[in-house]
């Protein structure tokens, strides 16, 4: 299998290598090795009696540790085949513990009709916010280490279906208020272009933006998607949806990310709500604020702030994305140095409020009912971050 | 102690007002292009590709015709039209490559290269050195503006 996929790439490369010249290809490369000293301390808040039937106050253990990694390397890879039509490939690599993975992120045509009217077909990024269109795998572009919790992928247990397959119908630039527009018409959560779809709904994506001053988005974003049941819900944590329903995420978006300008910030507000047909609604709401200071062109202090209410509220999850309702609170403190534009280190301390509201535990054997189970997990992390394209 | 506060000022101003002039640059686009003149601001729009993909009028992709590696054209440029550093000129563009699959800028040896490019090319814009317009290479590209 693994000599199966080298070949594979040696192939993809030779014949990138032998198309650069006929069709205007251009090639890179993205990696981002890593360092992390992580340290973790759990406590558990718990009024009562445990599962094991002892009495149990709080509890706490303490974690560190210090991990090496490689980070994602990805093949880029535009061809400009005519003057209106394009294609784009991404591909990315990494090994975690033993396993080599090897993921086709995007593989999309784009033509271009006129400014204000283009589509693209194949897998791309979902038009969801201002984050994920602008940044995702390519490290070195990205201000941060990691993207906001708010915003993670489902894969890592966010909300977002970062990318999808299917056709997207955009513009940009309309009018003095640079307006633009993004549809997504894609197979929609937990589908890759698998034949396991059992009706023929199609997830539905829309995004408006306008960028009235040099640098300013302001960008309002909906997910629209149908919740099957039968199937586990995005983050794994139910294997069997009891209901349909429908879902709805929505983004509004605020960016300032002029790069003659000294001051860059980014803010993104996202509600999540499930309807199931027989099982009523579940909210969950979360929001981030970046904010960076040029204060040389090198250099650039950032502050990363994100917030996380998986649920309504402390006692009520959220059947479809977090059935046990979660806080996370996270503030990250981090400083970039942009050595040219192919080599950026970042340097980051992060502190992760995580608690995990766990309510009427019924205790075996005595049928009584505690009014609350917190398990709340600090996390404090150090990360280095050389991030490069060529 | 009088004398010398006299002659350092006066060394200053002699030596500034002696000082090379920068390099003037010279903005090219193909003698096909319907276009005449071009302010700095919209050289930087349609160079960085900003609002317009497209030349208006004869329907072209707009093609921004760079130098390869760092020279006094390249910083001159790079300052005065489009008020960004080389760094950020080069990020600008990965970002738009990433983003939207869009060809990033060609990039060219030197200012002969690009002539020849901008005049081979209909979509093309580019920037030289003035003296570089030779009265050959005048007849074959047409210069919509001069930056001193």
């Amino acid at each position: 299998m693994k000599k199966r996929i080298l070949f594979l790439t040696l192939v993809v490369l030779v014949a990138g290598r032998i198309n650069i010249f006929a069709q205007d290809t251009k090639i890179r490369f993205f990696g981002q090795p890593e360092i992390t000293n992580y340290q973790t301390t759990e406590k558990n808040r718990f009024n009562g009696v445990s599962g094991l039937g002892e009495y149990i106050t709080s509890d706490s253990t303490q974690k560190s540790k210090t991990n090496f990694n490689t980070g994602n390397f990805v093949l880029f890879v535009t061809s400009q085949l005519s003057e209106r039509l394009s294609v784009l490939g991404e591909a990315n690599f990494n090994n975690k513990k033993n396993t080599y993975n090897f993921e086709i992120q995007r593989l999309m045509v784009r033509y271009y009709f006129q400014d204000y009217f283009s589509v693209r077909v194949g897998k791309m990024f979902t038009p969801i916010g201002y984050w994920n269109n602008q940044y995702t795998m390519g490290l070195v572009l990205q201000p941060t280490i990691q993207r906001p919790f708010a915003i993670r992928p489902i894969s890592e247990g966010g909300p977002l279906q970062y990318r999808d397959i299917g056709v997207q119908f955009e513009g940009d630039n309309i009018g003095k208020a640079r307006l633009s527009y993004k549809i997504l018409l894609g197979n929609g959560i937990g589908y890759y272009g698998s034949s396991d779809k059992s009706d023929n709904h199609v997830a539905t994506t829309v995004q408006l933006g306008a960028e009235p001053v040099e640098g300013l988005k302001v960008m309002a974003s909906g997910m629209f998607d149908r919740i099957e049941q039968g199937k586990p819900n995005p983050n794994g944590s139910i294997s069997s949806l009891p209901d349909n329903g429908d879902l709805q995420l929505l983004v509004g978006s605020v960016a300032y990310m002029n790069p003659e300008k000294k001051i860059e910030a980014i803010a993104e507000i996202l509600s999540q709500t499930s309807k199931f047909d027989n099982l009523g609604d579940y909210r969950s709401f979360s929001y981030y604020m970046y904010g960076g200071f040029k204060v040389t062109d090198k250099l650039t202090p950032y502050v990363l702030y994100n917030y996380t209410q998986a649920g309504r509220s402390t006692t009520e999850g959220d059947l479809y994305f977090a059935p046990i309702p979660v806080q996370v609170n996270q503030v990250t403190l981090g400083v970039r140095y942009k050595l040219n534009s192919n080599f950026v280190c970042k340097l980051e301390y992060e502190t992760e409020n995580n608690k995990t509201f766990y309510q009427d535990i019924v205790v075996p054997g005595l049928g009584k009912r505690d009014d609350g189970f917190v398990n709340s997990v600090k996390n404090t992390r150090v990360r280095m971050q050389f991030a490069f394209v060529f | 102690m009088k004398k010398l506060l006299f002659i350092i000022p006066l060394l200053a101003v002699v030596l500034a007002a002696f000082r090379p002039a920068g390099t003037e640059i010279a903005v090219i686009i193909n003698k096909e292009n319907v276009v005449d003149k071009l302010t700095e601001g919209e050289v930087k729009l349609y160079w960085l590709r900003k609002i317009k993909k497209r030349w208006p009028d004869i329907n072209k992709n707009i093609k921004p015709a760079d130098r390869k590696s760092k020279c006094e054209e390249q910083d001159s440029f790079y300052e005065k039209v489009l008020g960004m550093s080389s760094s950020d000129v080069e990020t600008y563009f990965t970002q738009k490559q990433y983003e939207n699959a869009e060809k990033p800028q060609d990039k060219f040896a030197s200012d002969s290269a690009i002539i020849d490019f901008v005049a081979q090319e209909v979509g093309a814009i580019g920037f030289v050195n003035v003296s570089s317009l030779s009265a050959d290479a005048k007849s074959k590209v047409k210069v919509v503006l001069i930056v001193k």
